[in-house]
């Protein structure tokens, strides 16, 4: 049921959903970004529960649209991974997420605007 | 908006995630411990012992729970409530230390009446100050387990002073009890949270 009593319900915020974001791997990953002010390889690995591959390749995704910052250090000889939510970033997820929160509205309550 | 309360949800939920490995509990536990054994013994050595187990709070962090859990750095509003529960807790246990040194020192001392219930009751009183610090660290930081170790330090003392318990042994059984309950938390963690393999390199390039 996408309205009521015929009002055509506002769906153009669909096109306006940033798939970078979309993607359930990406926002997983945004999310558990969102929550901390920066965090290593290792914490998105646990906390994602993704493939190295799988995270590193969607990382890479999220650097190259400058949503995430990527940096490299050395702790004890030991190389770290530091992943940081940019300032981009952290405004992308959030018209993300009102993006969404408008179109589910349209759909469950067929509101307008 | 229901999304923020997610999100706040899951901060919440990793953050005590990262605090579940018993560390925090298991210097608690040595640092009663310590005080325990400072008070039986009477000896100048286990003073300085008590407090040692502090120093070893970040090395054990870095040594256990990164490789497992992975390098968190919380946002401002976390770590000041880390920082401000480690800060009473510690201005705490200062100002009764120096409260002590100043009475034990002072030429008139205590009222005679506050005296005996400073002898009668002191590790109660002084139980009772750790457990503001560990309620107000529960409060400010979430962990839940605190509230339980607040009471503890209230009970414990009590049922001491109720059975004439030496002071020292109550103490130690104070600071054993929640060693044990750290190096089972600890237990579970490194159970629960194994070492990522070496030879698997961060793959980002």
């Amino acid at each position: 049921m996408l309205s009521n009593e015929g009002s055509a319900a506002n769906l153009e915020p669909i096109d306006e959903i940033d798939r970078t974001i979309h993607a359930p791997t990406r926002l997983k990953i945004l999310a558990y970004l969102a929550i901390v002010d920066r965090a290593d390889f290792t914490y998105l690995l646990n906390q994602t529960g993704l493939t190295r591959g799988n995270l590193s390749a969607n990382l890479r995704k999220l650097e190259g649209v400058g949503y995430v910052q990527i940096k490299k250090e050395f702790v004890d000889r030991t190389p770290r991974t530091l992943i940081k939510l940019t300032d981009e970033g952290r405004e992308a997820l959030q018209t993300y997420r009102d993006n969404m929160a408008i179109i589910l509205d349209e759909l469950l309550n067929g509101k307008t605007g | 908006m229901s999304t923020d309360n997610e999100l706040k949800k899951l901060g919440r939920k990793t953050y005590l995630g990262y605090h579940q490995d018993g560390i925090i509990d298991i210097i608690l536990g040595l640092c009663t411990l310590g005080f325990g054994i400072r008070m039986a013994t009477d000896s100048v050595v286990f003073m300085f012992f008590s407090w040692l187990p502090i120093l070893f709070y970040l090395p054990l962090k870095n040594r256990i729970t990164v490789p497992r859990y992975g390098y968190v750095r919380f946002t401002s509003d976390r770590r000041t409530a880390i920082i401000f529960s480690i800060t009473l807790i510690v201005g705490l246990v200062l100002l009764v230390f120096f409260f002590g040194l100043y009475v034990f020192n002072s030429s008139d001392g205590l009222p005679p009446v506050f005296d005996d219930l400073l002898a009668k009751y002191l590790m109660l009183f002084f139980g009772g100050m750790v457990a503001i610090g560990l309620f107000g660290a529960a409060l400010f930081t979430g962990i839940r387990r605190f509230y339980g170790y607040a009471l503890l330090f209230i009970i414990v003392p009590m049922f001491g002073i109720w059975l004439r318990i030496p002071e020292p042994i109550f103490v130690i059984i104070l600071g054993t009890i929640v060693f044990l309950i750290g190096t089972w938390m600890l237990y579970r963690f490194v159970s629960t949270h194994p070492i990522a393999a070496k030879e698997q390199p961060d793959v980002i390039e």
